[in-house]
């Protein structure tokens, strides 16, 4: 019945403190992302604002969600969806921004 | 641990890694198609914002910053709690592990309130299209589109969320009642993985729909 069923803690979890760190790394990204978007930085604020927005994805695809130490066959599924997601915004765009007028 | 045959391991697997594994693997194929899902709301997005750039800018400057970016910090908090919970349940730590599943839930729930207390916002600025729009600008056709991207992807969200909150709820009724354990804890991994695909659709959604427009 105790929560605890082993005597060692240490022995048996992996360390925590690669969480705590993403986690504060991920709300200072926040902030940026947010600062940035109050400065003029015309076309640029939807850059840095993505581009955040991909490091912050990336830290919980690969820490948070253990990416880092996956079987190669899930690293190569979980990259295979987003992949084709990319594919298929660089295509649509290829063609939007490239329709005259 | 359980001997083969046990409940916990279906008749098709060899042995527990082979169904943890495969698990694993499943649910990372139906995230990829949940990114492809989601994928088709950020395409259309996307079109809506080269085709109406002035429009989109000037509409996501009247989404409420505040409550976005609370939001946002929420829900980043709950990926911190849901893999502390994940840890636990790993080493086989029963209460730490139901304490952070619940705590990701009242988070999670806290995100739907506030998300909730904006939509009724909205609803008195008449910023929701087909609801409560009243919006007046130069490119009213722009900006509709905007709203509604807007509600369809918190909306669609927001229902991600909620199933989330639910099965990380039934998780932690089955830790409590001492279902999981070091050995065998493959449904909390899981979970775990959902939960976080559903912040990162978040990530994305915070800047495109609360940041624009604001310099």
């Amino acid at each position: 019945m105790n929560g605890h069923r082993d005597a060692d803690p240490a022995a048996k979890a992996p360390p925590a403190r690669p969480y705590w760190v993403t986690w504060l790394t991920l709300l200072a990204l926040q902030g940026l992302s947010l600062g940035s978007a109050y400065l003029p930085l015309g076309p640029f604020n939807l850059v840095i604002n993505v581009g955040i927005a991909i490091a912050m994805a990336t830290l919980v695809l690969v820490v948070l969600m253990h990416l880092d130490h996956a079987r190669p066959v899930t690293r190569i599924t979980a990259v295979t969806g987003f992949l084709f997601l990319g594919l298929l915004l660089w295509l649509m765009l290829a063609d939007y921004l490239t329709r005259p007028g | 641990m359980a001997a083969e045959g046990s409940p916990s391991l279906a008749s098709q697997f060899a042995d527990r890694t082979h169904q943890q594994r495969a698990a694993v693997l499943g649910i990372w194929v139906f995230l990829a198609t949940e990114a492809l899902f989601f994928g088709t709301l950020f395409a259309s997005y996307t079109i809506g914002r080269v085709l109406h750039p002035q429009a989109f800018a000037e509409a996501s400057s009247h989404t409420d910053v505040v409550l976005g970016s609370i939001n946002t910090a929420l829900l980043l908090t709950t990926s911190l709690t849901m893999s502390l919970a994940g840890r636990a349940g790993a080493a086989g730590w029963r209460r730490p592990c139901v304490t952070w599943l619940v705590v990701s839930v009242v988070l999670g729930l806290a995100f739907l309130g506030l998300k909730g207390y904006e939509y009724h916002e909205d609803w008195t600025k008449g910023l929701l299209p087909g609801l409560q729009f009243d919006y007046s600008g130069p490119d009213v056709k722009g900006a509709t589109l905007f709203f509604f991207m807007y509600l369809v992807m918190t909306a669609v969200h927001a229902v991600h969320l909620s199933v989330a909150c639910g099965v990380a709820t039934v998780m932690a009724v089955l830790t409590a009642r001492g279902r999981f354990s070091a050995e065998y804890h493959t449904p909390l991994e899981v979970t775990g993985l959902y939960w976080h695909f559903v912040d990162i659709v978040w990530i994305f959604l915070y800047p495109l729909l609360y940041l624009g427009g604001r310099s």
